[in-house]
C-alpha cells in the first residue's frame, strides 16, 4: 500500500450503504419514466456506483499512479469505442440494417434504384 | 530449469521485488490490466447494444416490460450486498481476523450462488415464453421486428456475465479454503485482495446490465 490509507469495515459499510441506497434510486426512477432521459440517468447513477467499488472497494483511492492510468486508458478506449460506432451509426443516410425500408436483396450499391446518394467531395463539380 | 545447486532460478511469490509492499503493487497493477481486458471484452456487448439500441429505440423501451424486473433487481440487491459482504471479508484478513474473512468469504459464495439460482429461474421462464437467441426466437407475445435481437443481446450479455459470476464463485471458494489452512492473514493477502477485485468487477459490469436490460 502506498499514498493513502486503508479502508476500515465502517468504511465499508458506509459505502455499501450507499451502493444500496443508489440502486433503489435507480429502480425508484424508473417507475417515473423519464423518457429520453430514463437511459442517461440510468447509466450516469451506474457510473457513480461503479466509481465508488473501484475507488473503495478496488482500493483504487490506495494506489495511485499505475492502476487509476490503466482504468483511465481502458475508460477511454470504450469511450471512443461506443463513440464512434453510434457516430457512423446515427450518420447513416438511409437504414442498412433489416428490416430497413430497403428490401434485403438489394444491397448498397447493387440497385439502379433507390434513394439519391450524394457523390463523395472527391467528385463534386466545381 | 534448475540451477547447479538446485535451487529454482525464480523463487515463489517474486521475492526478487524486495520487499511485500513492492510485491503488493506489481500484483495490482497486473490485475488491474486483466480487469481492462476485461472492460473491453463487455464494451463490445455494449456496443452492440447500442448499435441495436439506436436501430431500433421504441422496440428497446418496451422490451423491459417482458422482463422479470422483480427477480432482475432482486439480483442487483444479492449482488451489491456480495460486493459489500467480500469487502469486509478483504478487511478482515488483512486485520489478522482470518476466521471472520473466511466466514464472510462463505457468505459471499452463498450470496453468488443466490444470483445463478435467480439467473436460472429467470432463464427457464425465457425458455418457457420461447424467449430463445437468434433463428430460436419464438416468443409470440414480443414478435416484432428487432425483438430478437434484443433477446439475443439480453442471452449473450448476462450469459457472458453468469460465466464471469461462476469463476468468481469458484474464486471465492479457493480464497475461503486458503484462508482457513493460514494461508492468508495480516502480513501476506494480496490473493485475497485480487479475487475480492475480482469479484467486484462482476459486480459493477451487473450495475450496467441491470438498468440498461430490465429498467429504460
Amino acid at each position: 500500500m502506498r499514498g493513502g490509507a486503508r479502508h476500515g469495515g465502517v468504511q465499508v459499510l458506509v459505502v455499501g450503504g450507499v451502493l444500496l441506497g443508489l440502486a433503489a434510486l435507480s429502480f425508484g426512477l424508473s417507475r417515473l419514466h423519464l423518457g429520453a432521459w430514463a437511459v442517461p440517468v440510468a447509466l450516469g447513477i451506474a457510473l457513480v456506483k461503479a466509481a465508488l467499488i473501484a475507488g473503495f472497494y478496488m482500493h483504487l483511492t490506495e494506489r495511485p499512479g499505475g492502476p487509476r492510468l490503466v482504468v483511465g486508458t481502458a475508460g477511454v478506449f470504450v469511450v471512443i469505442l461506443v463513440g464512434l460506432v453510434l457516430a457512423e451509426a446515427s450518420a447513416r443516410i438511409w437504414p442498412t440494417l433489416p428490416p430497413g425500408p430497403f428490401p434485403v436483396t438489394r444491397l448498397p450499391g447493387k440497385d439502379v434504384e433507390g434513394p439519391p446518394r450524394v457523390a463523395p467531395p472527391w467528385r463534386q463539380p466545381p | 530449469m534448475p540451477l547447479e545447486d538446485g535451487t529454482r532460478p525464480v523463487v515463489p511469490r517474486a521475492f526478487h521485488f524486495g520487499d511485500e509492499s513492492s510485491r503488493e503493487d506489481a500484483a495490482h497493477l497486473g490485475m488491474w490490466i486483466f480487469i481492462a481486458t476485461e472492460v473491453l471484452l463487455f464494451a463490445v456487448l455494449f456496443t452492440a447494444y447500442a448499435l441495436y439500441r439506436l436501430t431500433y429505440p421504441d422496440l428497446f423501451q418496451r422490451a423491459p416490460a417482458h422482463m422479470d424486473v422483480f427477480l432482475g433487481t432482486l439480483n442487483t440487491f444479492v449482488l451489491v450486498t456480495s460486493s459489500i459482504v467480500v469487502a469486509l471479508a478483504v478487511d478482515s484478513v488483512r486485520k489478522g481476523r482470518d476466521f471472520a474473512g473466511a466466514a464472510l468469504l462463505a457468505l459471499a459464495v452463498l450470496l453468488g450462488i443466490a444470483f445463478l439460482s435467480i439467473k436460472a429461474a429467470e432463464y427457464a421462464k425465457h425458455v418457457r415464453d420461447g424467449a430463445l437467441p437468434g433463428a430460436w426466437y419464438a416468443y409470440e407475445a414480443f414478435a416484432v421486428p428487432g425483438a430478437n435481437l434484443y433477446f439475443t443481446l439480453y442471452w449473450v450479455m448476462t450469459g457472458v456475465h453468469a460465466v464471469h459470476v461462476l469463476v468468481g464463485v469458484s474464486v471465492l471458494v479457493t480464497l475461503m479454503l486458503r484462508t482457513l489452512t493460514g494461508e492468508f492473514g495480516a502480513r501476506f493477502h494480496t490473493p485475497v485482495a485480487l479475487g475480492g477485485m475480482y469479484w467486484h468487477l462482476v459486480d459493477v459490469i451487473w450495475l450496467f446490465l441491470w438498468p440498461l436490460l430490465y429498467l429504460t
